[in-house]
C-alpha cells in the first residue's frame, strides 16, 4: 500500500502512527546508535526505553490523546527522546522556543491549553506560574521519569491523533498553531525516506532549533531507517562558519539546512577556497528561493557526488511537499521547486479554483494525507486556507491547502515559484507575516499607523517599518526595543521610516509604490546614526560591516557595542592591513573603538595629512572629545573597592549596571578568577565580560584572592581554604554594594524599583570555578563554572608539566634552566598551597547551593565534565571557543571567548527573578 | 605599605594604584615630603599588576626603600576602559602617562617622576620623557634595539645553535608540524601586536635629547629580545657616541626571559631597579631644597584633597 509511487492513500485509510514505525525499527536495530550528543550515544533500545518512560509518566498523570504538552528545551538527545515519548503516549508536543519573548510563549501556552511543559530548569522563569491555569513543569532529567517501565506501551493510538502543533507567524498579530496528525507525520517521513534515499549508515545533523519544521525533517525520518541523528547544541546554531568543521568532525552524511544558512556556507567555502566536506552525501536546502549563483559556486566547490535538493513546503504540509533535484548539467536563471513528493499532489489553480494551463501562473495548492488538520482555534483561517475543491475529472471534492504562493508548471513537469499572493515573506528562512508585526506595532501608544514590508539591499533581505507616530519624538531605537519585548528577534524590523501619513490610493488602500525606499529608513541605534563621511571612514565601515556581518556601520558606532570581540578585532586589523595597507597595534584599536575615532587615529599617524589635521585641529579635537564623552557614558562607572577578609585586603572592581535603557536587574555577578598564568590569560576577557554584563543591566564584582593581583597578603599564607573564605566575603560584599548601587540609581530615577533584595550569582574560571563549587555558599541564584578544575592533583601535575616545559623547551630561555622550588609558571606556589590544591575533588566536595547550576566548557577542555559525571542538578553547556589550558606553548597567550561570553550573558539575563 | 586605588583621567577611564613610601609617615609630618615617585608603565597588554606580579613586588620593594610608586593601566588594557584619543599608540600612551602624573602631582605633591617600562612600556617611556620635563629617570627593559653585524653571530650562537643540538626541540618541531592544523586557534590570534621602534637615527636623536636634558636612562636587555639584541656591548655598538655618557647605564641578562618568569630573576631585577631608582632619587632630592613639607597633601587613610576630586572619581585604600 505504501510503496505506491503516486498519491494513492485515501483520506480514511490507516497509515499508522509514527511511534509504530519507530518501534519496528527499534526491534530491527536495537544496538545501533540513534542519537549522538556531545560525545555520548543513545542506541535505539536506549532511546525507546527512555521515551517509553516518558509516555508512561504522561499516561499515569491522566494525559490523553490530543492533549498538548509543551517542550521548552535546548537541542539535545533528551529533547528528541521527550518528543518521542510524547508521541508514544498519544499526546502532541508543542515546541516552545526559549528565545521567544515571554508574552509570545504565554500566548502559545494559553492557545494550546498546555497543562504540562517539559522544561529545562534554566527556562522556568520564562513562564508566569501565578494563575490558576498555569501549566505544571517537569525537568526532562527529573528522576521520577525514570521510575516508569521501559517496555513498549500497548496504547491504541489512532493515526488521526495529533502528533505536534507548530506555531508560525500569524497575520492577525498572534502566531497560529498548525496541527499535524500522526498520519501526516508518517506520510511525510515515508516520502522523505524515499526521496532522499535515507540509509541506515547515514548520520544526519540536527542543526535547527526545535520550533522550526526543519527539525522535524532532521529527526524523524532518519529514526525510521536505523540511522543516527547527531545533535548540535543550541548555542552553536548561529556559528555557521564552522559548519564544515562540524560536518567533518562528526562524519555527517546528511544535512538539512535553511537556505539562508546554505548561502552563507557557500560564501564561506568560496572565501576559504575549501571544498564541500567529503563525508556529505545528501544536502537539502529549504525555506527560501535558491540563489542560482550560489548553486553554481556550490558545484565548483563540490568535488564528490552529493545528492543536492531544493525542498519546498509550508508547515501546513508537515515539512516538504515538493523538491527539485538538479541533474549534473542543470543550469537556468531560476531554480524550480520541483515535483510533489510521494503521496503529495500539487495543483495550480486560477481565481475560480480551476486548473491553469501549463506555463500559466496561478496559485499553488497542495493535497494529500500529509496536510495539517488545520490551525488550532482558528476556524475562520481554516476555512480560508483549507478548502474542498472538485478538481477536473474527480467526482469527490479534494481537500487542498492554499499555499498563498504563485507558481506555474514548467514543461519538465517541475513547478516554478513566482512570488506571493499576499505579503508573507521569508527572511533568513523564517516565515514572517508582516501583519503580525503591524498588529504589535499598533498596540504601541506612540504609533498611529504602520506598514511593514520586506526589502532587499545588495542581496541582503531585511524588514522595514513605515510608521506614523502619535508621539513626535519616539525613536527607531525605542520602537525596536518595544517590538523586541513582544516578537522573536527575526521579526523586528531593522529600518524605520517615519511618515506624517501613509500614502493612499484612490480606493483608500496603502499606495505601496509611493512609499519612500526602505533602505532610507533609520537604523534603530541608541544614538542617531551618522554615515561614514570620508573615504577612509567608508573603507573602515565596509570592513567592520563584513566582519560583524551587519549591513552598515555608522561613524559613531562602537565596535564592541555592535557585538565585536577580541577575535574580531584581529580580523579587522588583518583586513585593514590587506585592504588599507595600514598595520596598527591591537591596543590602538581598543582605544579607538568607533569608526570616527579609528579613522582620526589612522589619519593622525599617517604623516601625509598632518597639515590638514592641524588645520582641523579645533573641530577635530572637539568632535573627538564629544565622541569620547558619548562612548564613556555607555561604559560603567567602575569603582575600585577593598574587601577586608582575615586580615587581608582584597582588591576588587565593582561595575555598577549601566542605565542606558536596558532593564535594571538588581542582580550582581561575582567573578572568581583563575590562578597564576591562567588568570593572566583570562584577565582581559573577564574585564570585557564585566563591561558587557553591566551594559546588560547587571552589577558585577571582580576581585583578587589574597596574595594575588593587587590584593594584599603573603604567599606563605595562601591556601584554597583562605581563598574560599575570600569568596564568601566577596559575595557578601557584592550583596551590599549592589543593593546600594541600585538604591542610588533609584534616587537618581535611573531605575524604578529597588524594593527586592539583590540577587547574587557567581561565575568562576578554572580554579576559581572549583573554589566556588566547593565553598558553602547559600542563597545564590545562578552558579556558572567555566572549565572547572575537577581533580586538584591532575591540575597540579599539569602546572608542573607546563613549568618544566617552560624551563627546558628552549623557547623561553636560551639554555636549560633550573629554578628555585615552590614556584609554577611565574607564580608563587608554596608546598602547603600545592597540597591544598591537590586535595580538590570538585564533584565530591560540592557545597554551593544555588537555584541554577551551569558548567561551561571550552572546545578543547579535556577534563571530564560529561553529563554522566556531573551531579544531577548541573547543566553542561559546551562552547566552541578554543583556549588550550592543557597545551604547551599557550601559557602566555590571552584568548577571546565570544561564545562563552554570549552564553554567560544569556544565562544571567534570561528569566531573572 | 599603604596603597590607594584611583580611577582618573579625562574620561575617568583610567585605573591605577599609588603605593606610599614606608619611610616617613604621618608621624613625622614635619619631614620633607619626597617629590619624586616611580611610575610603572603598562607592559604590552598586561595589566598594572605586571608579569608575574612584577609591578606589585617592585612597588613593595620601592616603598620599603622610601620611594612611592604608581602603577596603572593604559586605556583599553587591564582595568582601564577603552575611551579613545587621537594620535599614535605611543602619543596616546604619553598623554595618559601625563594624566597620571597630573593626578599624582595634585594628590600627593610629586613633581618629578622616574619611569619603569618593560617592552612597549619602555618605548612609551621614551616618548613620554621627550614630551614631559617632569620625567627625570627611566629604567627601560627590553626597549628598542637595532641589529649590528655582531648581533647575527650572537643570534646564531646563542639562539639557533643550542636548538639545533636539542633533541627536545626537534621533537617539538616535528610534533608541531603534525598537529599544526589543530593548534591554529580561532580564539587566540597571535603576532598582531606591533612594537613601534623609531629608526636608529631617530632613536639616537631622541636619547641624545633626553640625556642632554639630564635625564638618566638605564637600559636592560634580556634573552627575550634576542632577535634584535644578543650580546653585552651591543648597545654601544648601536650607539657608539654614548660610550662615555654617565647618564646612561646598560645591563644585559641573557639568562633572563622577557617577563622574568622565575622568582630568582625577578628578585634580581627588582633589586637592581630599586637600587638604581633609590640612588637616583637621593641625588635628585638632594639637588633640590627640601623646604616644602606639603602637610596639607598627605593622604594617610584614603582622604582626598578637594582639588584631586576633579581628577579622581573614586579612591580606595589598601594596607599591604
Amino acid at each position: 500500500m505504501l510503496s505506491c509511487s503516486e498519491n494513492e492513500i485515501s483520506s480514511t485509510e490507516q497509515i499508522g502512527t509514527y511511534a509504530s514505525y519507530f518501534e519496528r525499527q527499534v526491534l530491527k536495530t536495537p544496538n545501533s546508535v540513534a542519537i549522538e550528543f556531545e560525545g555520548n550515544q543513545w542506541t535505539y533500545a536506549d532511546t525507546n526505553s527512555q521515551a517509553n518512560q516518558i509516555a508512561r509518566f504522561l499516561l499515569k498523570h491522566g494525559f490523553q490523546h490530543d492533549d498538548r504538552v509543551g517542550i521548552c528545551m535546548d537541542r539535545s538527545a533528551t529533547a528528541i527522546i521527550t518528543m518521542l515519548g510524547i508521541l508514544k503516549s498519544g499526546c502532541a508536543f508543542v515546541p516552545l522556543d526559549p528565545e521567544f519573548p515571554k508574552d509570545r510563549l504565554a500566548f502559545i501556552v494559553d492557545d494550546a491549553s498546555i497543562q504540562l511543559i517539559f522544561c529545562d530548569s534554566a527556562y522556568r522563569d520564562l513562564y508566569d506560574v501565578s494563575g490558576t491555569n498555569a501549566p505544571r513543569f517537569i525537568d526532562p532529567l527529573d528522576t521520577q521519569l525514570r521510575d516508569h517501565e521501559t517496555e513498549d506501551l500497548d496504547a491504541d493510538i489512532p493515526d488521526t491523533s495529533l502528533a505536534y502543533v507548530m506555531y508560525t507567524s500569524g497575520s492577525t498579530g498572534k502566531p497560529k498553531g498548525v496541527q499535524i496528525e500522526h498520519r501526516s507525520l508518517t506520510t511525510y517521513c515515508l516520502a522523505d525516506v524515499e526521496l532522499y534515499q535515507l540509509r541506515s549508515d547515514d548520520r544526519t545533523l540536527q542543526f535547527s532549533t526545535l520550533n522550526f519544521d526543519i527539525a522535524i525533517e532532521e529527526i524523524f525520518p532518519p529514526l525510521m531507517v536505523g540511522s543516527a541523528v547527531v545533535v548540535r547544541p543550541r548555542e552553536r546554531a548561529e556559528v555557521f562558519n564552522e559548519l564544515s568543521h562540524l560536518v567533518e568532525s562528526n562524519a555527517i552524511t546528511a544535512l538539512h539546512i535553511a537556505t539562508a544558512y546554505w548561502n552563507e556556507w557557500v560564501d564561506l567555502l568560496v572565501a576559504s577556497e575549501s571544498s564541500v566536506p567529503s563525508t556529505l552525501r545528501l544536502v537539502i536546502a529549504t525555506g527560501e528561493k535558491i540563489s542560482v549563483e550560489h548553486y553554481r559556486r556550490w558545484k565548483q566547490h563540490c568535488n564528490h557526488e552529493v545528492l543536492w535538493c531544493n525542498a519546498y513546503g509550508p508547515t501546513e504540509t508537515t515539512v516538504t511537499c515538493t523538491a527539485f533535484v538538479p541533474d549534473r548539467d542543470w543550469d537556468a536563471l531560476q531554480m524550480p521547486i520541483g515535483k510533489p513528493l510521494l503521496h503529495y499532489s500539487a495543483h495550480i489553480l486560477n481565481d475560480h479554483n480551476k486548473t491553469v494551463a501549463p506555463g500559466e501562473t496561478g496559485q499553488l495548492f497542495i493535497s494529500g494525507p500529509a496536510l495539517a488538520r488545520g490551525y488550532l482555534n482558528r476556524p475562520d483561517r481554516n476555512e480560508q486556507a483549507f478548502i474542498h475543491v472538485l478538481l477536473d475529472g474527480d467526482t469527490e471534492p479534494t481537500r487542498l491547502y492554499r499555499t498563498g504562493d504563485l507558481a506555474r508548471w514548467l514543461p519538465s513537469g517541475d513547478i516554478e515559484f513566482s512570488g506571493r499572493v499576499d505579503h508573507q515573506m521569508k527572511i533568513g528562512s523564517y516565515r514572517i507575516e508582516p501583519g503580525e508585526i503591524e498588529a504589535v506595532l499598533s498596540q504601541c501608544e506612540a504609533v498611529r499607523e504602520s506598514l511593514v514590508i520586506g526589502a532587499e539591499r545588495e542581496g541582503q533581505k531585511f524588514l522595514a517599518a513605515y510608521v506614523v507616530l502619535n508621539q513626535p519624538n519616539y525613536s527607531a531605537f525605542e520602537l525596536a526595543s518595544y517590538l523586541r519585548g513582544r516578537l522573536p528577534v527575526y521579526m523586528v524590523p531593522s529600518r524605520y521610516i517615519f511618515l506624517d501619513s501613509l500614502p493612499k490610493t484612490i480606493n483608500g488602500k496603502i499606495d505601496r509604490v509611493a512609499l519612500p525606499p526602505a533602505e532610507t529608513g533609520e537604523i534603530p541605534r541608541e544614538n542617531s546614526y551618522r554615515e561614514a563621511e570620508t573615504e577612509l571612514e567608508r573603507s573602515l565601515s565596509a570592513i567592520w560591516s563584513s566582519v560583524l556581518n551587519i549591513p552598515c556601520v555608522g561613524r559613531d558606532d562602537d565596535f564592541f557595542q555592535l557585538g565585536g570581540s577580541s577575535l574580531l578585532v584581529t580580523r579587522v586589523i588583518a583586513q585593514m592591513a590587506g585592504k588599507l595597507d595600514c598595520a596598527i597595534p591591537v591596543r590602538d584599536f581598543f582605544a579607538n573603538p568607533t569608526i570616527a575615532s579609528l579613522s582620526r587615529h589612522l589619519a593622525s599617524i599617517s604623516g601625509k595629512t598632518s597639515s590638514e589635521i592641524k588645520d582641523q585641529d579645533c573641530d577635530s579635537l572637539r568632535e573627538q572629545h564629544e565622541q569620547s564623552l558619548k562612548l564613556r557614558s555607555k561604559l560603567p562607572r567602575i569603582q575600585p573597592v577593598s574587601i577586608p577578609n582575615r586580615g587581608d585586603t582584597l582588591a576588587a572592581i565593582f561595575y555598577p549596571a549601566v542605565h542606558n535603557g536596558v532593564a535594571h536587574q538588581n542582580h550582581c555577578l561575582v567573578i572568581c578568577n583563575a590562578y597564576g598564568h591562567e588568570h593572566t590569560r583570562s584577565a582581559r576577557n573577564l574585564q570585557q565580560l564585566a563591561i558587557q554584563l553591566s551594559q546588560a543591566g547587571l552589577n558585577v564584582l571582580r576581585f583578587e584572592y589574597a596574595g594575588t593581583g593587587n590584593s594584599s597578603g603573603g604567599n606563605d599564607r595562601i591556601s584554597v581554604d583562605l581563598w574560599r573564605s575570600n569568596i564568601i566575603a566577596a559575595v557578601e560584599y557584592a550583596r551590599n554594594i549592589a543593593y546600594n548601587a541600585t538604591h542610588e540609581a533609584v534616587k537618581k530615577s535611573e531605575v524604578h524599583d529597588s524594593s527586592s533584595p539583590t540577587t547574587v550569582s557567581v561565575l568562576g574560571v578554572r580554579l576559581g570555578a572549583s573554589l566556588i563549587g566547593t565553598t558553602p555558599l547559600t542563597n545564590i541564584d545562578r552558579v556558572i563554572l567555566w572549565d572547572p578544575i575537577v581533580e586538584g592533583d591532575r591540575y597540579l601535575a599539569l602546572l608542573k608539566k607546563h613549568h618544566k616545559y617552560e624551563l627546558s623547551s628552549l623557547t623561553r630561555y636560551l639554555n636549560y634552566r633550573s629554578a628555585q622550588p615552590e614556584q609554577l609558571i611565574g607564580y608563587e606556589c608554596p608546598n602547603a598551597f600545592q597540597e591544598s590544591l591537590a586535595s580538590i575533588h570538585l564533584w565530591k566536595q560540592t557545597k554551593i547551593e544555588a537555584r541554577q547550576y551551569w558548567v561551561l566548557s571550552s572546545q578543547d577542555y579535556s577534563e571530564l565534565v560529561s553529563t554522566e559525571s556531573l551531579p544531577l542538578l548541573w547543566k553542561h553547556q559546551p562552547c566552541t571557543d578554543e583556549i588550550y589550558w592543557d597545551k604547551h606553548g599557550f601559557t602566555g597567550r590571552a584568548f577571546s571567548s565570544p561564545q562563552v561570553s554570549q552564553v554567560i550573558q544569556s544565562i544571567l539575563t534570561k528569566g531573572t527573578r | 605599605m599603604i596603597e590607594t586605588h584611583h580611577v582618573f583621567g579625562n574620561y575617568e577611564n583610567l585605573y591605577g594604584i599609588h603605593s606610599k613610601s614606608n619611610v616617613g609617615s604621618c608621624d613625622n609630618a614635619s619631614a620633607a615630603i619626597p617629590k619624586t615617585a616611580v611610575l610603572m608603565l603598562t607592559a604590552g597588554m598586561l595589566s598594572s599588576v605586571g608579569p608575574s606580579r612584577l609591578h606589585v613586588e617592585l612597588a613593595k620593594s620601592l616603598s620599603q626603600r622610601g620611594l612611592a610608586s604608581f602603577r596603572f593601566d593604559l586605556s583599553g588594557i587591564g582595568e582601564s576602559l577603552a575611551v579613545g584619543s587621537p594620535g599614535s599608540s605611543q602619543k596616546r600612551a604619553a598623554r595618559e602617562v601625563q594624566q597620571a602624573m597630573d593626578l599624582l602631582e595634585l594628590e600627593y605633591g610629586y613633581d618629578r617622576f622616574m619611569l619603569f617600562g618593560l617592552c612597549s612600556g619602555a618605548d612609551d617611556a621614551i616618548v613620554t620623557a621627550l614630551e614631559d620635563p617632569r620625567i627625570v629617570c627611566a629604567s627601560l627593559m627590553d626597549g628598542c634595539g637595532y641589529r649590528t653585524n655582531r648581533h647575527y653571530a650572537g643570534l646564531l650562537l646563542r639562539k639557533y645553535f643550542p636548538k639545533l643540538l636539542s633533541f627536545r626541540k626537534w621533537q617539538d618541531y616535528l610534533s608541531g608540524l603534525l598537529s599544526k592544523s589543530k593548534v591554529a586557534s580561532s580564539t587566540m590570534p597571535q603576532g598582531l601586536d606591533i612594537r613601534e621602534f623609531p629608526s636608529q637615527e631617530q632613536a639616537l636623536r631622541e636619547i641624545t635629547t633626553l640625556i642632554d636634558r639630564g635625564v638618566k636612562l638605564r637600559f636592560t636587555y634580556t634573552s627575550g629580545v634576542i632577535d634584535y639584541y644578543s650580546y653585552e656591548k651591543q648597545f654601544y655598538d648601536m650607539f657608539p657616541s654614548f660610550k662615555n655618557r654617565a647618564e646612561i647605564a646598560v645591563s644585559y641578562h641573557p639568562q633572563w626571559d622577557h617577563t622574568v618568569m622565575l622568582r630568582e630573576d625577578r628578585h634580581q631585577l627588582i633589586e637592581n631597579v630599586t637600587q638604581w631608582f633609590t640612588t637616583k632619587a637621593a641625588t635628585i632630592e638632594s639637588e633640590t631644597t627640601p623646604s616644602n613639607t606639603r602637610d596639607d597633601k598627605v593622604v594617610c587613610s584614603g582622604g582626598r584633597s578637594s582639588q584631586a576630586s576633579e581628577l579622581s572619581s573614586y579612591t580606595s585604600v589598601y594596607q599591604n
